[in-house]
């Protein structure tokens, strides 16, 4: 009767199996073994090619609502797509831990008490972060905003696995132009969750 | 002989000879090698942080590049004084960062800092840049501020490629002191 190790479940011969047995005990434990390295291969890809992404912004955006992207800077595998979804890239096919940045770059300026805000969230989310910037200088400003969040997944199921960035006026005289000069939106998985 | 994934074995009730056992461990080892040398590979990010290594000059009104001249921590560190030039490392997805630690005498009202990336490709050169603006309370005398930006870039050729940290200072009256404890630093974190 073949034993086997306990973590793996890898059979060995015992004392007295025959060579029949022996034959069907080696095609099993090369199996398994092949099993067990292929589950830590697929591991060590996933750390040294973690998921990531950057979209881009440049022309107008709708002020008070999510950015719309309009350009693709770094999607090495594949996750982006703007066609379906302009306002947000879904990361829920890969969960676990996520690092978020996002900046963007107005020419909106204010003088007295206006705040131009920035979240960086999924949508449905209740963790957010918040950069602002009270009182525009004229010529423009530039906000940033960035965080990591366990994203559970998978695609389709939960609006929060969604990545996307929102830009929003308080106060009175927002402007009437809603322009981004420049900005971007970008993930790293950088864990499991 | 029969073959899972280079793992081969002897089949049905062949002879169980001492050769064929010894192919079928060799076999196994063979597939543990390659895998452990990517876990290596894998552990073994290039990642470098740099700093001032002395303190500026008072700054006002205007841009201005920071000399990043020490290193603090390396895998890997190409040439260049006022950044991080990627001579050294691996083509590649990079997060990187920086923030200016300083100090503010007069009335500074904000700071404006830039993490630059350039790189030429072919005849041209393309440059990606993460702004943040930092407002300060316009008090005299105020202590150290910081000012933090993060982005991800995405080098194609180390030879060219080039990371800094740049700043404006909107100052009535006001200037700032840029200090050693100030960091720009780089991450490779996967191949493209």
């Amino acid at each position: 009767m073949p034993g086997a190790t306990t973590t793996y479940s890898i059979p060995y011969p015992a004392a007295g199996d025959g060579p029949c047995l022996l034959g069907d005990v080696l095609a099993t434990a090369a199996a398994r073994i092949d099993a067990v390295l292929s589950t830590v291969e697929a591991r060590v890809t996933r750390v040294s090619e973690p998921e990531c992404f950057r979209v881009s912004a440049t022309g107008t955006t709708t002020l008070n609502n999510v950015i719309t992207w309009n350009g693709v800077d770094i999607d090495p595998g594949g996750m982006v797509d703007l066609t379906a979804d302009p306002q947000g890239v879904e990361v829920g096919g890969s969960p676990g831990v996520w690092l978020k940045i996002s900046s963007a770059t107005t020419p909106y300026s204010s003088t007295s008490g206006n705040v131009l805000n920035m979240f960086v969230d999924g949508a449905g989310s209740t963790v957010r972060d918040l950069d602002a910037a009270q009182n525009p200088p004229s010529g423009g400003v530039s906000i940033f905003a960035g965080f990591a969040e366990q994203i559970s997944g998978p695609a389709g199921v939960s609006t929060s696995s969604i990545i996307n960035a929102e830009l929003f006026w308080s106060g009175t005289g927002a402007p009437s132009v809603p322009t981004v000069t420049t900005a971007y939106l970008a993930g790293v998985r950088i864990g499991d969750a | 002989m029969l073959d899972i994934s280079g793992i081969v074995y002897p089949e049905g009730r062949d002879a169980f000879t001492a050769a064929e056992l010894r192919r079928f461990a060799e076999s196994v080892n063979t597939r543990l090698i390659a895998v452990m040398a990517a876990s290596s590979a894998a552990r073994g990010a290039d990642c470098m942080v740099v700093r001032p290594s002395v303190s500026g000059s008072p700054l006002s009104n205007g841009d201005s590049s920071i000399d990043f001249d020490t290193t603090v921590y390396a895998t890997n560190r190409g040439s260049g004084g006022v950044g991080i030039a990627t001579t050294s490392m691996r083509p590649g997805v990079y997060l990187a960062g920086g923030f200016l630690n300083c100090t503010t005498t007069g009335s500074v009202s904000r700071i404006l800092t830039s993490l630059r990336f350039s790189e030429e490709r072919g005849p041209r050169l393309v440059s990606s840049i993460t702004e943040n603006v930092r407002k300060l309370n316009a008090k005299s005398g105020r202590g150290i501020e910081q000012a933090t930006v993060c982005g991800l870039f995405q080098v194609t050729d180390p030879g060219s490629a080039f990371f800094s940290v740049e700043y404006s200072v909107v100052s009535p009256s006001g200037s700032i002191t840029v200090t050693t404890a100030s960091r720009l630093w780089a991450i490779r974190i996967r191949g493209l």
